[in-house]
């Protein structure tokens, strides 16, 4: 990259002069694809459309598109234009888009036009489509915009699936996504040729630098997966040629058990009788597929080698782990396949890759060392500190928030974690009371905790309890009220409750207490209630 | 390649037959889930689940169900309602 770069949408201006005819993005299927020189065109003419809407530097844009072509078409045009993408995922909630539209001041959004919906849920919002980013109203709409040409201004404003009550905006300049996509491809990233799944929700940072600007830097073709049906997405890899792909381990998992059925009941097979251990009874955890794997003998292992290559195709080589604690277990199983696996860890505030590496190159259990040009550092109370050129500018609209956050230019994560003599990461846990699920989803207590209000509990409280991989599983504390009853009426209290709860409020179990541990502030400790809780003592 | 079902099958097989995928996928007996049921509700089907009892319910019929009704597919009935059109579509 070369200092002529401005803005993150010059990327792949870039690329465009560089491989014009080579397809840039497309749809699993084959429904829409796009060539380098496309793209960019595209990018240019909605960026005029916009333009021409009478919104100028600062203004921000919703992006609620589904992750496909035309999302990074419409991310483009708006960074292109000077102007501040909002995404969010297409799926989220009319209460979250009007909260996250109040909070950012929205004037104007695009998303597919099945969700029309988004245009009556915020007042005022001016609503387009991404068709309508490709009707220049005139012909000189879609010549180059004068584009802001100061790096530091903001490009993305991403929310973070903090508490509903209060959502936070971490805004990321084009310094800052170009500054981590410099340390990515310093590191590792895409080759021109190579083709890339996309499965991720682009409107999160992670998938939004290093699964769609980093390809596209490189040259790389990005294939968007549509539904994450896991017979789909092999035969896609298989198609399409998918060299690499980022997911979170919950659906690494489904992708895994999707090939061993195949390979379990692929007539081509043949000698039924004499399949592997692994593949007539699989484990059903990656420690058991491993154990299976490493059993086996050399004749064995070609065997499943061809097996496994025969669905998934010769071209895949890496699976990117990210969004969520993994066993360091799939290593193996995927070394079957000659699949490595990438692991890291970031976060959005950070901009967000902080650390990488190769798993099979890594100490079991570590997320890669630092990115070129990342700087780590471990606080007395182990909480992680980042400091790089890609940190967030800060939460948009929020002081006091981000004078927390960052602290003489470092980045307090909100993680604890450790550093070895070597210089690789290890994550512990968080300071921190947000939960990360093994989807990758982030949940915090007092989120749950509303959905447990009943006159048989003095009170309640949800803490973490880790599962075999380091992953949070939300665990009800309950104190019960004078005289609610036995043990069993407050257990069917909780399944009641449980079973009224949205699928993702819903607790995996309870345990009773007499009291709640407090501060002298009065507020509850969940960490010492965390601290304390056993697997074994766990209702469910 | 894959183990699909020729021709149509009765209502009552593909809803036995999606019943199986449930169970195989979610680990959980089927026998008290009605058919208008949402199983996000029911069993607690998280969306992953959800999507390999899709999976499952494609691989085992040969079929590929329509991309804009997947995501109203929460009830034993959808499924095998979308699984007989899909057939059908395919027979005649």
């Amino acid at each position: 990259m070369t200092g002529a770069i401005e803005l993150v949408s010059d990327v792949v201006r870039r690329s465009a002069a560089t491989w014009p005819d080579r397809i840039a993005v497309q749809n699993a299927d084959g429904s829409v694809h796009l060539t380098y020189a496309e793209l960019w065109r595209e990018a240019e003419c909605g960026a005029g459309v916009l333009r021409a809407m009478g919104l100028g530097p600062g203004d921000r844009v919703l992006l609620a598109v589904d992750a496909s072509p035309a999302w990074m078409v419409s991310f483009l045009a708006i960074v292109h234009a000077g102007l501040i993408v909002v995404p969010i995922p297409s799926t989220t909630s009319s209460m979250l888009v009007r909260l996250v539209a109040l909070h950012a001041g929205i004037r104007v959004g695009i998303a597919n036009h099945a969700n029309r919906w988004i245009e009556s849920a915020v007042t005022g919002l001016n609503f387009i489509t991404p068709t309508d980013l490709a009707k220049p109203k005139r012909a000189a709409d879609g010549v180059e915009t004068p584009a802001i040409r100061d790096a530091s201004a903001t490009a993305v404003l991403v929310f973070t699936s903090g508490s509903t009550t209060r959502p936070r905006a971490v805004a990321l300049s084009h310094a800052a996504l170009r500054a981590n996509l410099r340390s990515l491809d310093a590191l590792r990233s895409p080759e021109p040729g190579e083709t890339v799944l996309s499965t991720l929700p682009p409107s999160h940072a992670y998938e939004l630098v290093a699964g769609q600007l980093a390809p596209l830097a490189a040259g790389a073709r990005i294939v968007y997966a549509g539904a994450l049906l896991p017979n789909r997405l092999i035969d896609a890899i298989r198609t399409q040629a998918v060299t690499r792909m980022m997911l979170v381990p919950a659906l690494l998992d489904a992708l895994v058990h999707e090939v061993v059925e195949r390979v379990k009941n692929d007539s081509r097979n043949g000698f039924r009788e004499s399949i592997p251990g692994v593949v007539r009874t699989p484990g059903r955890t990656a420690r058991g597929l491993a154990d299976c794997v490493r059993a086996m003998s050399e004749l064995e292992r070609d065997w499943l080698r061809k097996a496994i290559r025969a669905e998934i195709g010769g071209a895949f080589v890496v699976a990117t782990l990210g969004g969520a604690a993994s066993d360091p277990a799939w290593t193996d199983v995927l070394a079957a396949a000659d699949v490595a696996i990438d692991v890291g860890y970031g976060l959005t505030e950070a901009g967000p890759i902080v650390a990488m590496g190769r798993a099979a190159e890594c100490p079991p259990g570590s997320v890669g060392r630092a990115l070129p040009g990342v700087e780590i550092r471990i606080a007395d109370d182990d909480e992680i500190l980042v400091r790089s050129q890609a940190v967030m500018k800060g939460y948009a609209g929020d002081a006091a928030a981000t004078a927390a956050a960052l602290i003489d230019g470092w980045l307090r994560t909100g993680d604890r974690g450790w550093l070895d003599p070597d210089g690789f990461l290890f994550i512990q846990g968080r300071i921190k009371e947000a939960m990360v699920t093994s989807a990758g989803e982030t949940i915090y207590p007092d989120e749950i905790e509303p959905a447990y209000g009943s006159p048989l509990f003095a009170e309640v409280a949800v803490v973490p309890l880790p599962d075999d991989r380091g992953n949070d599983v939300p665990t009800l504390i309950v104190v019960p009220a004078p005289a609610s009853g036995p043990a069993e009426t407050i257990r069917a209290e909780v399944g009641r409750l449980r079973a009224a709860a949205p699928a993702r409020l819903r607790v995996n179990g309870f345990v009773l207490r007499s009291e709640l541990p407090r501060s002298a502030a009065g507020k509850i400790r969940r960490r010492a209630l965390a601290d304390e809780l056993r697997a074994d003592e766990v209702v469910t | 390649m894959r183990t699909g079902t020729a021709g149509s099958t009765g209502t009552a097989d593909i809803e036995a037959a999606v019943r199986a995928v449930i169970q195989d996928v979610a680990r959980q007996e089927t026998v008290g889930i009605g058919r208008d049921d949402d199983l996000v509700e029911v069993i607690g089907v998280d969306s992953l689940q959800g999507l390999q009892v899709l999976a499952g319910v494609e691989n085992r019929f040969g079929i590929r169900l329509p991309d804009d009704e997947l995501i109203q597919m929460r009830t034993i009935g959808r499924i095998a309602d979308a699984v007989r059109r899909q057939q059908e579509a395919r027979v005649s």
